[in-house]
């Protein structure tokens, strides 16, 4: 029960989150926004990584540091900038569900590059992503 | 910087669609390659701290001028909104990966993928004065938060 309380706790931090940009984007650039966005997250997490993970932060390999390199350009220079930059064009309500799909793209890279299946549930979950988008963007 | 959202600018629309489309592109990649490195052992919360700074490094570098200069100028209520992106942002990926200690991700991912109603939500109670939600928004989110669940379930 506790577990399911602290995915929804995650929904509503990244719904607030979308939220709270689209109020940001009032009083500076999306570009400015994202810095101190994550000025705040470096912060806030931070001090988990100390308490929960300890040693285990400072032995990483380079190869791993390149993937968390790459996963930083992507998810936020990439990712969280042009949410911010939607946000102030069309809105949370209109840019939230089609920036949602984003799992859509991992699977398709894990069946691209690692080979993986997919299933019938899947490819259900893959009609039903692409169709609520079409339906957001259709007018 | 931005007030009202119009409905009628087709430019405008189209480049916030097309911005939409890339943050989910971003965000799909960027979760593949912390997948990667989660994959080779590496805790979930330090993936999550090292791909922050890397991503403040980046920005900082990459736009650094329009950064000085926007926060010199921001008001005492530019801070604070854009401090609680942030800190919603951090608490969100907190308590994923809190969930994720006490549940398989089977169940949370779903459950957190419901964002977007999340978001549509709080816009229709406390900004209606900026956008209004359309049933058509609504009944697309639904579908995309729908699709999210079952593709987790389907790879889990």
């Amino acid at each position: 029960m506790l577990g399911i309380l602290f995915a929804l706790c995650a929904a509503v931090g990244f719904g607030a989150t979308a939220f709270f940009a689209r109020l940001s984007v009032q009083h500076m650039r999306p570009t400015s926004g994202v810095i101190v966005s994550l000025v705040v997250g470096v912060i806030c997490t931070a001090g988990l990584v100390v308490v929960m993970d300890g040693a285990e932060a400072v032995a990483l390999k380079w190869t791993q540091l390149v993937l968390l390199f790459l996963a930083g350009l992507a998810s936020f220079v990439g990712g969280r900038l042009l949410n911010f930059v939607a946000v102030s064009k069309i809105g949370v309500a209109r840019s939230s569900p089609v920036v949602g799909a984003s799992p859509l793209f991992a699977v398709v890279l894990a069946i691209l590059l690692l080979g993986e299946t997919p299933n019938l549930t899947v490819a259900v979950g893959t009609i039903s992503i692409i169709a609520g988008v079409v339906v957001v963007l259709s007018r | 910087m931005t007030d009202q959202i119009e409905d009628g600018d087709g430019r405008r629309t189209l480049q916030g669609y097309l911005a939409s489309v890339g943050s989910a592109a971003g965000y799909g990649f960027g979760t593949y390659f912390a997948y990667l490195v989660i994959r080779d052992g590496v805790p979930p919360m330090t993936a999550t701290f090292f791909s922050l700074v890397f991503g403040l490094l980046l920005m900082a570098v990459l736009f650094p001028r329009p950064a000085l200069v926007d926060l010199k100028l921001a008001s005492l209520r530019g801070w604070m909104v854009v401090s609680m992106s942030g800190l919603a942002s951090a608490f969100g990926v907190t308590s994923f990966y809190l969930s994720l200690d006490r549940v398989s991700v089977v169940i949370a991912s779903p459950v957190a993928g419901a964002n977007p109603l999340v978001a549509i939500l709080m816009t229709h109670i406390f900004l209606q004065r900026l956008e209004r939600v359309s049933f058509r928004t609504v009944i697309g989110a639904t579908l995309v938060v729908a699709g999210v669940a079952l593709v987790t379930i389907g790879t889990a």
